[in-house]
């Protein structure tokens, strides 16, 4: 948890040092400025990036060139009010949706433990055994199709992350190339490239796979009285987590060494050219301005796509994260209850989906911490 | 038939048979017979509430009907077979009372096998 707050943390410090750039260039460029900018946005075709978001966000119109402009400008408002609401709209819709499997669980767990005491009037056990083995029935019918519910949403939204990217890069590293140099575009580009092929092989075809036996495991354990898989769980659990921490290292890794590397060999190839042309007489100081003004509002420009990325892969991750987290605080909720009045074995496996859950988050939270870390960093090395 | 009249038929019928010990011990074994047969008749009255508070709960739950019947008739089989074994322990036949233990546990085997199929069949479900 505190990895994630502070690798959160130094996304939030990439992001909000990116747009300083805006007020730096004067008034007096203002106008040549702004033709400059319309010209450059003229030479990105931003259409397959709008076909991709009308799949992803069906409901909402978005225009990838409009959510641009209004960053570059400063227009976009997103204030706290906002975000609580939406918030608290997912919350209330989490919670009616899964109130009636709350309710549910509830009363299996109740009906469980008086089926448990009435049976034990009995010398034989075989009764309860049977009891317990018809509501664990019900149980694990209830619980795992809601965590194939979330399961199905967080596949879905790594998918639609990955199309997201794989149609942004293109476009945003063109501008990097423009504000920046090729060298950059390019190494970052491949680097893009291997992180989406990691999320596709490994998160998408492994790791998820992995969590959903992990569940069928934990619930296959808890039929019996006995304690036969934990252990085999718990190797699952370290190999899901170890990956995903190896997967943000390597990825942080790459960035930063691709970060110190070739934004200086651009940096020194632009210089010579600049100097160079600088060093015309008469005509010389103009390009050096022209140049100038033009470099400027190509970062603008590059670091308006990047947080437009940004904002969109927060956007996709976003509605997921929090319905998962809430249904994992829904489980635990649950379990916390039923503990001191049913059988552990149903205390167990509400709360191993409950930790399945969270095992979906952690992945969810990875899959965006790597797409906006890339895009942090790229923003913040070529500035 | 309330408690107090069951616990006086059973305490009086003890001392009863206790008198038959020393001489003919079978009416001995013939009176607890007669009135643990009583005892077991008598308790069927409160049996509707056990039934009805039970097919109560599996419509909270929307437990599958036939569930609730296949609990019941175990809940029976198991009543009846440490009844019949009791007695037949009593007579000082242990063998006759294990055979009935053993049966009762086998036929709730037999009927507790759908819902371990239905069980394994769900997980199965879930696996694919």
């Amino acid at each position: 948890m505190k990895r994630m707050c502070v690798s959160l943390l130094l996304v939030l410090w990439c992001l909000a040092a990116m747009p300083v750039q805006a007020s730096e260039i004067t008034e007096e460029e203002d106008v040549s400025q702004e033709e400059i900018e319309d010209q450059l946005l003229d030479m990105f075709d931003f259409s397959e990036i709008d076909d991709v978001l009308k799949e992803i966000f069906p409901d909402e119109k978005l225009s990838f060139t409009e959510i641009l402009s209004q960053i570059i400008s400063g227009e976009l408002e997103l204030s706290w009010d906002t975000i609580l609401g939406v918030l608290k709209d997912q919350f209330l819709y989490n919670y009616k949706t899964n109130k009636s499997m709350i309710v549910h669980i509830l009363l299996i767990a109740i009906v469980a433990a008086v089926f448990t005491n009435f049976s034990s009037a009995f010398r034989s056990k075989q009764i309860s055994e049977i009891s317990f083995y018809i509501l664990y029935l019900l149980l694990i019918t209830i619980c795992l199709n809601s965590f194939r519910v979330v399961m199905e949403s967080v596949t879905a939204s790594v998918d639609q992350i990955t199309l997201f990217m794989k149609v942004l890069c293109p476009i945003y590293f063109v501008a990097v190339a423009i504000a920046k140099g090729s060298v950059t575009a390019v190494g970052f580009y491949t680097l893009v490239l291997i992180l989406i092929g990691v999320v596709e092989m490994v998160i998408l075809n492994v790791l998820l796979p992995l969590v959903h036996i992990y569940i069928m495991i934990k619930v296959l354990n808890f039929l019996s009285t006995e304690d036969y898989f934990s252990k085999f769980a718990e190797l699952l659990e370290t190999i899901i987590s170890w990956s995903l921490k190896t997967i943000l290292a390597f990825v942080i890794g790459l960035n930063v060494i691709q970060g110190l590397i070739s934004p200086a060999i651009d940096s020194v190839k632009r210089s010579v050219v600049t100097k160079g042309a600088e060093a015309i007489p008469v005509i010389g100081d103009a390009i050096g301005g022209v140049a100038e003004v033009v470099l400027g509002t190509a970062v603008l420009l590059k670091n308006g796509i990047g947080i437009v990325g940004a904002v969109i892969c927060i956007g996709i991750c976003a509605v997921p994260l929090i319905e998962m987290v809430l249904m994992s605080l829904f489980y635990k909720m649950i379990a916390a209850v039923i503990q001191p009045i049913s059988d552990k074995r149903i205390v167990g496996c509400v709360s191993s989906v409950a930790e399945g859950c969270q095992m979906l988050v952690r992945i969810q939270f990875t899959v965006g911490m790597l797409f906006m870390l890339t895009i942090a960093v790229v923003a913040a090395s070529t500035s | 038939m309330n408690i107090v009249k069951v616990a006086l038929l059973g305490v009086l019928g003890t001392l009863l048979a206790v008198q038959f010990k020393g001489g003919k011990s079978e009416y001995g074994i013939y009176m607890g017979a007669g009135i643990s047969l009583v005892i077991l008749f008598s308790i069927l009255s409160r049996l509707d509430v056990i039934i009805d508070t039970m097919k109560q709960i599996g419509d909270y739950v929307s437990l599958v009907p036939s569930y609730i019947s296949t609990l019941l008739k175990m809940l029976g089989i198991t009543y009846i077979a440490e009844f019949a074994a009791v007695i037949c322990k009593d007579a000082g036949y242990q063998t006759i009372a294990s055979q009935i233990e053993i049966f009762a546990k086998l036929t709730i085997l037999a009927l507790s096998m759908p819902i371990l199929l239905a069980l394994l069949e769900t997980i199965q479900a879930f696996l694919s």
